[in-house]
């Protein structure tokens, strides 16, 4: 049987019968994803690759997580992805690298351009969304971009980000609130488009 | 004081990406448990915050994590946990006929035995599948993957190993069937010899699975193993490798 044609939450359904192709499929369709949001968090491959691992064997031994009602199963999927990244992030403290997290709006525009170069092996993976979202974080002020990546991939607070960036936190409180409005705007608008509404 | 709608909606974002400590969490998940249109908004950010991920740079796992991970995956797969509570109640339902149909003993013991049988098995896997577990969740355990050859290029497999343990796992698939009186054999090998790991058969699928325990796996040995591979060897296994390599990892 092509499982390559089967919808993500067929392949689930199949998964809760323990179904090893199933979950071959899920993972040859979202591992590098996983991967590179894990690697983008911990900035260190050796971690990344263990949280990988441990994503989708939580996925391969608890299907009955992904609730089909709450959403897409990608954007769940990578929700535990971040989280569990964060979580190791914190437990692991310093021993990781914290390449990956910017200080200043210029380290984040290098980071930011840095995104644009997607191993080609893997680039097609979910593009057209994985642009529109790029898009959308383009049109941010680098502040409020800085801002919101340091709280996703960085994990921290509005209270650590004003302590890191020596800003007041209400200012900080705001670029977040302003960021995350336009993001979401050009986000919505742009699913309205596609879909024609 | 319980928080308003305004200042639900100023921290709602930041919420939806992890933002706020944890006062400033309860606080704004108490008002959202009483107000529906600021739970709507919380899941509009839901949404956009999720959609953060997709920006993170696409960077290839590779091959090795993508066997890492399938091989876990098929070490954790096992039996179905609730067998044995499904023995329990056909031999119920078997005892209850029995009463009634004294023709039917002989046949009914023999079900009830046959089940206990196949309890006796699903026991034995569910034991199985712990002791893998157990091995995959050792903080020291170290992985490698093993590519096919010789005969069976298309091959694959890992092998998981607890070295402070001295247990592991092998996970293989793709492997051909064995002709009679044949079985797959794995090794460990060390600088000065090489050790059996067990003997193993595969099933329809080519797939096969292998639990070495301690004394399989070399206890004196206090060097590390160099590399591990799978051989054909009569059944039950040679004292040395006789036959044809079909599964082999890299050099430690």
């Amino acid at each position: 049987m092509d499982y390559t044609g089967l919808r993500d939450e067929e392949l689930m359904e199949r998964l809760s019968r323990r179904d090893l192709e199933a979950f071959q499929a899920l993972y040859d369709r979202y591992g590098d994803l996983v991967y590179s949001v894990s690697l983008r968090v911990v900035g260190d491959t050796h971690v990344a690759q263990d949280v990988t691992q441990d994503v989708f064997l939580r996925v391969w031994r608890r299907p009955e997580l992904f609730d089909l009602t709450r959403g897409k199963f990608v954007t769940w999927l990578l929700s535990v992805a971040r989280n569990r990244s964060i979580d190791e992030r914190r437990s692991q403290g310093r021993r990781l690298r914290h390449e990956a997290l910017p200080s200043t709006a210029e380290e984040e525009d290098a980071i930011a351009s840095r995104d644009e170069r997607d191993d080609p092996a893997v680039a097609t993976v979910l593009s057209d969304e994985r642009r529109a979202v790029r898009r959308a974080m383009d049109v941010l002020p680098p502040e409020q971009r800085l801002a919101i990546q340091l709280a996703y991939f960085g994990g921290l607070t509005q209270q650590e980000i004003a302590n890191k960036l020596g800003q007041p936190l209400g200012t900080v409180k705001t670029r977040i609130r302003l960021g995350m409005q336009k993001m979401r705007a050009a986000l919505e608008e742009r699913h309205a488009e596609g879909t024609g509404n | 004081m319980q928080m308003d709608c305004q200042a639900a909606r100023d921290d709602i974002d930041a919420y939806a990406i992890g933002a706020l400590d944890a006062e400033e969490a309860l606080a704004l998940e108490a008002h959202l448990r009483a107000c529906d249109d600021c739970s709507a908004l919380l899941d509009r950010a839901l949404d956009a915050a999720a959609s953060l991920a997709l920006s993170a740079p696409l960077v290839a796992g590779g091959g090795a994590l993508r066997a890492r991970v399938l091989a876990s995956a098929a070490v954790l797969s096992g039996g179905p946990p609730s067998a044995p509570r499904w023995w329990g109640a056909a031999a119920a339902a078997l005892i209850m006929l029995s009463a009634g149909a004294m023709a039917w003993s002989g046949y009914l013991q023999k079900r009830v035995n046959d089940l206990e049988r196949a309890n006796d098995r699903v026991q034995a896997s569910a034991a199985a599948q712990d002791e893998l577990v157990d091995i995959a969740l050792q903080p020291d355990v170290a992985r490698v993957t093993m590519n096919g050859a010789g005969p069976a290029p298309s091959a694959s497999g890992g092998y998981l190993w607890s070295p402070a343990r001295e247990v592991g796992a092998l996970v293989a698939s793709g492997l051909p069937p064995l002709a009679e009186g044949q079985s797959y054999q794995m090794w460990i090998v060390y600088k000065d010899r090489w050790v059996s790991g067990g003997t193993f058969t595969v099933d329809a699928s080519g797939h096969g699975r292998l639990v070495v325990k301690p004394d399989d796996a070399g206890k004196a040995d206090s060097a590390p193993p160099l590399w591990f591979c799978v051989t054909v060897e009569p059944a039950g296994g040679s004292a040395k490798h006789t036959g044809a390599m079909v599964l082999r990892s890299p050099n430690i």
